[in-house]
């Protein structure tokens, strides 16, 4: 769907669907946009034929009866607080990013946490079709200044547009969602290039006569003010519209950019979750958590709970989940009722209810085996494109602040993340070469080469 | 000795007071299991404990002024 952000090319529009969905990442939308591409509609009428429609219901049922029966015993997370809920998590693990990835800790953060934003602003849940989990949240603010109503916002825009700049006027940080949602932008990247734009004001690398208007940390008014600016493409905001590393490389810093190729990272500090930093570094797409989620086995405990602090032993785990996002992802799936409902409860994370589906909806009789070397093929597959277009070794990285500068507070402080170390491992475990190469007998197994 | 507790997310209902944050007297020596257990928060509840903002095994001995997180259950992001 059409929205102003992407027509004015924002680098990091989003694409919209059911007015508040968003395939929110890399700028795709900027894609679309280039192309005078306004919308993509799909009608129709016909049904999708299933091989085994009572099998299908079958394990549909025994799904989502075990799945309530767990919510009766623990109500869901997800469902009470949405997303928002992780900020009480990743501050209490210290691994909240907070004034650009400079801390791990905000003292802020019980204003922005979920429980605050069911208090003031929740209307109600929304779910997407068929979703017994409802984690969507339809808000609406009256404060003086931020007025509206929408969706949102999840806690990735939280860390993005709250702690990571400073601000705990959840109202702003709600208001600044809004006008991304509406105008189709990225709400990480555009928290994390506002937040990255302070820190230049801050050590003197940028003007506040440059910006147009005073830009210090916590400025709740710049951050909706700069929103709608760069949604438009006006004045300053035509320089945030190009996302943080382009920004900071304009003014001799791209050091203070918290990306990895180019891309902002979601709100977990590797310092404190190693693994997440080495997802981060290995994303084909750049600085992603939706391409293998370490939070769930370093914060939420699942499907098992390893130590975050500790960076051995965490690849293997880290493909596991790399290749079973990809299986999720190519399902059409949703992560988050997934990976706790159809996956095996080890941190092999084999795929078991997502095969019961498929053999049941497709006739097929694929095998766990086969299943789960289909998530390593589309791995594999990403990684030969971007083979192709030269990125290796040298692209998976992370910025010298998470891997050079110890953590100054909270429970991780003192600690680096050790991302060398993670790679070999990593590389070793996927079969490339010490380059980041997929090695030709791993394209070989995978019927790749 | 004294440590101090924070209960999270609703789980305020099994501190001793009612408060999220609170001090809490313990026997010396304590683990995190007994002052875990005395709160009497039913076993089905998921729950995550951290001592001093790490995980640790549930046998670790508490040292005075430590400070014990108690975490309902969490995902998404």
């Amino acid at each position: 769907m059409y929205r102003p952000g992407r027509g004015k090319q924002v680098l990091f529009a989003s694409i919209m669907n059911d007015k508040n969905r968003a395939a929110g990442r890399s700028g795709v939308g900027a894609v679309m946009g280039s192309k005078h591409l306004k919308a993509v509609v799909i009608k129709g009428k016909g049904r999708i034929p299933m091989a085994d429609p009572d099998r299908f219901k079958q394990v549909n049922k025994q799904v989502l009866d075990t799945f309530r029966e767990g919510v009766e015993k623990t109500p869901l997370g997800l469902t009470v607080n949405g997303t928002a809920g992780v900020v009480m998590a990743t501050q209490n693990f210290g691994v909240l990013p907070t004034k650009n990835w400079q801390q791990g800790t905000f003292d802020g953060w019980e204003k922005i946490d979920g429980q605050e934003l069911t208090r003031r602003y929740l209307k109600k849940n929304s779910a997407c079709y068929g979703c017994p989990i409802g984690c969507g949240r339809l808000t609406r603010v009256t404060d003086a200044g931020f007025e509206g109503e929408g969706e949102g916002p999840e806690y990735e825009t939280l860390y993005a547009m709250g702690s990571n700049c400073m601000i705990d006027n959840l109202g702003a940080i709600t208001k600044a969602n809004y006008i991304c949602n509406e105008m189709g932008m990225d709400t990480i990247t555009m928290g994390a290039t506002i937040a990255c734009a302070m820190e230049l004001v801050d050590r003197g690398y940028l003007s506040e006569d440059r910006v147009g208007r005073s830009l210090q940390w916590g400025d709740a008014g710049a951050l909706v003010e700069l929103t709608r600016m760069t949604a438009a493409r006006e004045g300053f905001g035509d320089e945030l519209a190009l996302g943080s590393f382009r920004l900071a490389e304009k003014y001799g810093h791209p050091e203070l950019a918290p990306v990895s190729k180019k891309q902002e990272f979601p709100g977990y500090e590797p310092r404190g979750a190693q693994a997440m930093g080495l997802a981060y570094a290995t994303s084909p797409i750049g600085g992603s958590h939706m391409r293998g989620d370490p939070a769930y086995f370093e914060l939420f405990s699942v499907p098992q709970p390893m130590d975050p602090h500790i960076w051995e032993g965490k690849a293997k785990v880290t493909a596991a989940f790399q290749n079973l996002s990809a299986i999720i992802d190519a399902a059409g799936l949703c992560i988050f009722f997934a990976v706790r409902n159809l996956a095996a409860k080890d941190l092999g994370v084999a795929p078991t209810g997502i095969l019961e589906y498929l053999n049941a909806a497709t006739g097929s009789d694929y095998t766990l085996e086969e299943l789960m070397q289909a998530g390593e093929r589309i791995i594999n597959a990403e990684r030969i494109f971007l083979t192709h277009a030269g990125f290796s070794r040298k692209d998976d990285t992370l910025p010298d602040r998470l891997t050079k500068v110890p953590m100054p507070d909270g429970p991780a402080k003192g600690l680096v993340c050790h991302l060398e170390e993670m790679l070999d491992e990593y590389y070793e475990v996927r079969g490339w070469n010490r380059d980041g190469i997929p090695e030709t007998k791993t394209l070989e197994r995978l019927d790749l080469a | 000795m004294e440590i101090e507790l924070r209960l999270y997310g609703g789980l305020n209902r099994y501190a001793p007071n009612g408060q999220t944050c609170s001090a809490c007297l313990v026997a010396p020596s304590a683990t995190i299991s007994v002052a875990v257990t005395r709160l009497g928060i039913p076993g089905t509840v998921h729950i995550t404990v951290l001592r001093n903002g790490r995980r640790e095994d549930m046998s670790t001995r508490l040292e005075p002024g430590d400070i014990l997180t108690l975490l309902p259950q969490i995902d998404g992001g």
